[in-house]
Parts: structure tokens; C-alpha cells; sequence
């Protein structure tokens, strides 16, 4: 076997001189660059991002603390108000606005009359200034509202005030005379429907619907409306009434922030102030059939609006009206039992049964006739001192004037 | 050591060929890539400054018919356009729409673009960009109930559209914003 000869014309792999480690070297120091440069603009555009992002999450902490003082200014509560949302601490301040008014170069209190102008003459509800201020990182946000209390003014013209016809039966009392607080009759203080003047017993706001008592109703009211048939009761297509806001006087949507949702609503034993549902109540629903307390009961859908369900109403909207399940009326059940005070408003009242008394007014918004049965001695009594009550005793969301941030 | 030989002329050459293709193509990567980082660069300047600008205008308009007295304060949205906004606000509640703070705020404002910019214009300071690369704003104008319109009394959303582009147009983009106008919203 003859032995191979050894190719010397390449070295051995000890001799081997090259490139690579110069060539990965500058291949490094250019993908360093490369990289140092990415990271650089990330890191700046990172950078940027939180800066805004501190900025807006001071801001949303500043708007979180403004409702909530917003909030304690409707329930009366104290200032400063402060609190800490997941590490961002706001303080909300409240201060009495003033301005010079007059002319009289002093700043002094400012009022929001009902009109809605401002005054330094005391005409009015006062104006507040909240301000909250939060703090993330650096920044600072300061946000701030003016508002003023809203006091009711509840005048319904009836002791029951229905927009659909009326079917009375039983025992049943309504008297639209002006009653005391505790449910005895009041001196008559004219007729020029004034509240704490005599009202009839039923109004109806459409001509066309009517009344019917039955069995041993017992109606009453002014003398003005003796004559009607039935007598103590009247018609005024005058009054539009499709949602609780109306019949408070109030802007639409000015309660929404009150809504409770009937499926989960607890009811107290005793009604104090305004309690507003979404759905149904009494008869097993929220709530029970006994009713009692001080203020106002409201039962209504927010999205049932009676005039889009009545076929012979120009606002008539057959989509809705089918679909009774999301833009149907709330029922108020069988109420039987209990004393209120106040001013009860539903969508379609069941039945004012059994022996409740009602000391103040009942309104029913639906189009559809509503049947009162009182089988036993349930009354509905105008009461103008206990609407006044009943409005004095319920918080209402405050006015909101003006905001702006700095 | 008897085995160590150099390298002939021959191989010096095809090293030296291969270095310079290898040269070529590294000098032609390093410029590709720079220009890529430039790029970036100019695209990451243009973002920030288009969403620093929208920011400044969406915090300004909100403020937008800040009226704390009432008619005497008089403040309100005066000009509605796609492309153009001005109003006034009674920042500090004296009663008028007039003064101006230093790095804090105007009582008077309008934004528009003029060219690519997006100036910024106060009786104070008169107009000032404050971004450049723009190819246009757009403004929609909402009511209460988000139908579009053209009332400023009645308008009580703004939807803002900032569309930018880097130097050459290399690279587009839009920065978004919706501003709720609350004095308007408590005045309805």
C-alpha cells in the first residue's frame, strides 16, 4: 500500500490566519449600533408615553374627585374631601362663590335664581365652587365645577293625575282637597292652583280618556269641580307628562343619576327621601305591597316614554310599543298597606288597595287605563305640606353650572 | 516551523476582492440601516408631536364657554369649521373673556392649520405653530344625542383627526381625541 503524499500547498489548520474574528467584531459594533439606536428611540418614545400617560391619569384622578365631592355636596357631607384611586390622591375643596354683582366693586355671595341668572341679592340657591386637585408623578391637575342645591317644587294638579283613563271600584277614597300632613283636612286657600289650594280629585291630560268610578268610590275636591262628571274630577291636555322629570319640574335626564336597578333593589321598611326604580315594584317585586315613609316614590323606566306607545299620539313608534320588554311601563303592584307621605309616580299603577293611605299625590304616566281597586279603605289625599315634605327630604342631584380645568 | 509558507499574490488578490465585497456590502447595510434609524426617528418626532399637539388642543377646548358669570362671562364656541376652531373662556371668573396668563392659559383661542402646521392662535401671543407635518385636521361636531352639527350653542362633543406625515411623506399617520364639552352639556 503506497503512503499518500501530504499536500503542503494549504497550511495546517493550526497555521490558518483569517477574518473572522475583525469580521465579527465589526458585524457586533454595527449591530450595537443598531440596536443602541432602537433602544434609544423606544426608550424616548416610552418615555413620552408616560409622561402623557401620567398627565391623563392625573386628570382622570382629578375628574373621579370632583364627582365625588360632587356626590358629598348632594348629600350634605363635609369638605375637604379626599381619597387615594389605585395611588393617585385628590383633595376636592368647597368654597362659596362671590362676584360683584352689583356694581359695588364687593365680591359677595353669589345665588342662582330660577331663572337662571346669578345675583348677590340672595334671590336664589347659593353658588359652590369644588375643586379637586390630584397629583401623579410631576403633574398636577386641578378641575373644578360650580353648582348650586336644587330644591322640588311638586305641584301636580290632582290628587291622582293619570294620563290614561281611570277605572275606580271598592271603597277607595281620593279627595283633591289640600290635606295637613297627618291627613286632616286644611283650610281652602282659593283656587288659582296655587299647592296649598284644593285641587280635584282626578285629572286626566288627554280629553279623550275618562274616569269611571264604580261601586262605592268616594271622590272629592274643590268645589270648581263639583259639577264635572264624575264630579271632583277634570281634563287639561295642558299638562305633558312622560317621565318623572316632568312631573318634578326638572330637565330630562336630571335623575338618571338616582336610577336603581329593580332587580337588585333592596327596599327599606321605611321610604325616606326619593327612591327611583327601573322596574317594577310591589306585588313580590322590588319592594313590598306596604308603603310608607316620607318623600317620593318613583317607578319607571327610563326608556318608556307613554306617547311612543299610544297609536293615536304623533310620537307613536310601533317598534317600541312591541317591545315591551325594553321599552315597556314599570309596574307599581299591589300597594295595600302602609302611610306615605309624599308623591308616588309610576308608569301603570296595578293597585292602590287594601288600607294604605296616601297623604300628598299619585301621578300615573302610562297610556295604558289603569284600574284602581280599593277593596278596603284606601285613600289618596292631596296633601300640599306633605309634598313639600317629601321634596325638602329628597337630595336631588345639584346643578352644574360651569366647569373648567387648569 | 519548516511547513510555515505566506501567501502567494494570487491569494492576497481574492482576499482583498472578497474584503472589498465584503466592505461594499457592509458601508451599504450601515447606510440602509441609518437611513432606517433617521426614518424612525423622524416618524417617533412626528407621533410625539402630533399627540402633544392634539393633547394641547383636546385640554384648551374643553375648557371651551367656561361662562362662571353667567351672560356677563359671555364665553362660547364662536367658529365651527372641519378644519377650524376658536372660542372663549372666562379662565380666571372676572367676568370677561379678555386676559391671558403667561404658560397658563387664554381666554381667546383658535386653532387651524396653515401650510403643515397646526398654529395656535392667541390675542396674546398671536399665531404660533405648534406641530409641524401636517397634512390636515378635522374636526366633527356632535350634540347630546351624537347627531353631527354645525350649532355651536348645541354642540357638546368635538372629535379631533390630526393627520401627520414625517419630511417626504415616508411615513403617515392620525392622532385621534374626543373632547366633551362640558359647559355647553350643563348649559343644554
Amino acid at each position: 500500500m503506497r503512503d499518500v503524499p501530504i499536500d503542503r500547498t494549504f497550511p495546517a489548520r493550526s497555521d490558518r490566519r483569517g477574518f473572522a474574528l475583525i469580521a465579527v467584531l465589526v458585524v457586533m459594533v454595527v449591530l450595537g449600533f443598531i440596536g443602541s439606536a432602537a433602544v434609544t428611540l423606544t426608550a424616548g418614545d416610552q418615555k413620552v408615553i408616560r409622561l402623557f400617560s401620567d398627565a391623563n391619569q392625573a386628570d382622570a384622578a382629578a375628574a373621579a374627585g370632583l364627582e365625588h365631592g360632587v356626590a358629598t355636596f348632594q348629600a350634605g357631607g363635609a369638605f375637604p374631601v379626599a381619597a387615594t384611586i389605585n395611588g393617585y390622591n385628590y383633595v376636592v375643596s368647597q368654597s362659596v362663590d362671590q362676584f360683584d354683582y352689583n356694581g359695588d366693586t364687593v365680591a359677595d355671595t353669589v345665588y342662582l335664581a330660577s331663572d337662571g341668572t346669578f345675583n348677590e341679592a340672595g334671590n336664589g340657591e347659593i353658588v359652590y365652587v369644588l375643586e379637586s386637585e390630584a397629583t401623579k408623578g410631576a403633574y398636577k391637575a386641578v378641575q373644578r365645577i360650580r353648582v348650586a342645591r336644587r330644591t322640588l317644587s311638586i305641584q301636580p294638579p290632582g290628587a291622582l293625575t293619570s294620563n290614561a283613563s281611570a277605572v275606580l271600584s271598592g271603597n277607595i277614597t281620593i279627595d283633591g282637597r289640600n290635606h295637613t300632613t297627618n291627613g286632616t283636612l286644611a283650610s281652602d286657600n282659593g283656587n288659582t292652583g296655587a299647592c296649598n289650594e284644593n285641587k280635584p280629585a282626578v285629572t286626566l291630560t288627554d280629553s279623550m280618556k275618562y274616569v269611571d268610578p264604580q261601586g262605592s268610590v268616594n271622590l272629592n275636591g274643590h268645589s270648581d269641580y263639583s259639577s264635572e262628571d264624575p264630579s271632583y274630577t277634570t281634563k287639561d291636555e295642558s299638562i305633558v307628562y312622560v317621565s318623572p322629570e316632568d312631573v318634578l319640574g326638572l330637565e330630562p335626564g336630571a335623575l338618571d343619576a338616582i336610577i336603581q336597578d329593580a332587580d337588585t333593589y333592596v327596599a327599606p321598611d321605611t321610604i325616606a327621601g326619593m327612591v327611583y326604580v327601573d322596574g317594577d315594584y310591589g306585588s313580590g317585586a322590588a319592594g313590598g305591597n306596604n308603603v310608607t315613609g316620607t318623600g317620593i316614590l318613583i317607578v319607571h323606566n327610563p326608556l318608556y316614554n307613554p306617547r311612543e306607545h299610544d297609536p293615536a299620539d304623533p310620537l307613536y313608534d310601533s317598534a317600541k310599543a312591541s317591545n315591551l320588554d325594553v321599552y315597556g311601563p314599570a309596574n307599581l303592584g299591589n300597594i295595600n298597606g302602609g302611610t306615605f307621605h309624599g308623591l308616588i309616580i309610576a308608569d301603570k299603577i296595578e293597585r292602590i288597595n287594601g288600607n294604605i293611605d296616601i297623604i300628598g299625590a299619585v301621578v300615573s304616566l302610562s297610556e295604558i287605563d289603569i284600574t284602581l281597586v280599593g277593596n278596603g279603605t284606601a285613600t289618596v289625599k292631596y296633601s300640599c305640606s306633605a309634598l313639600n315634605q317629601a321634596g325638602s327630604s329628597s337630595s336631588l342631584p345639584p346643578t352644574r353650572l360651569s366647569w373648567s380645568s387648569d | 516551523m519548516t511547513d510555515t509558507r505566506g501567501m502567494t499574490l494570487v491569494e492576497m488578490m481574492i482576499a482583498m476582492v472578497i474584503v472589498g465585497i465584503m466592505g461594499v456590502a457592509l458601508v451599504g447595510f450601515l447606510r440602509a440601516q441609518h437611513q432606517t434609524v433617521l426614518r424612525q426617528n423622524n416618524g417617533v418626532l412626528a407621533t410625539q408631536n402630533a399627540r402633544a399637539a392634539v393633547d394641547m388642543l383636546a385640554r384648551e377646548l374643553r375648557n371651551a364657554g367656561y361662562s362662571p358669570r353667567g351672560a356677563v362671562s359671555g364665553a362660547r364656541i364662536w367658529a365651527m369649521q372641519s378644519d377650524s376652531v376658536s372660542w372663549t373662556a372666562d379662565m380666571n371668573a372676572d367676568g370677561d373673556t379678555l386676559d391671558s396668563s403667561a404658560g397658563l392659559w387664554d381666554e381667546r383661542l383658535a386653532y387651524y392649520v396653515q401650510g403643515s402646521n397646526l398654529m395656535r392662535a392667541t390675542p396674546a401671543d398671536g399665531a404660533v405653530a405648534v406641530t409641524d407635518n401636517v397634512d390636515s385636521l378635522r374636526l366633527a361636531y356632535f350634540d347630546g344625542d351624537g347627531v353631527a352639527t354645525a350649532d355651536p350653542a348645541v354642540v357638546e362633543q368635538v372629535q379631533i383627526r390630526l393627520f401627520y406625515s414625517t419630511p417626504a411623506g415616508v411615513q403617515r399617520g392620525v392622532i385621534e381625541s374626543q373632547v366633551a364639552l362640558r359647559n355647553n352639556i350643563y348649559a343644554n
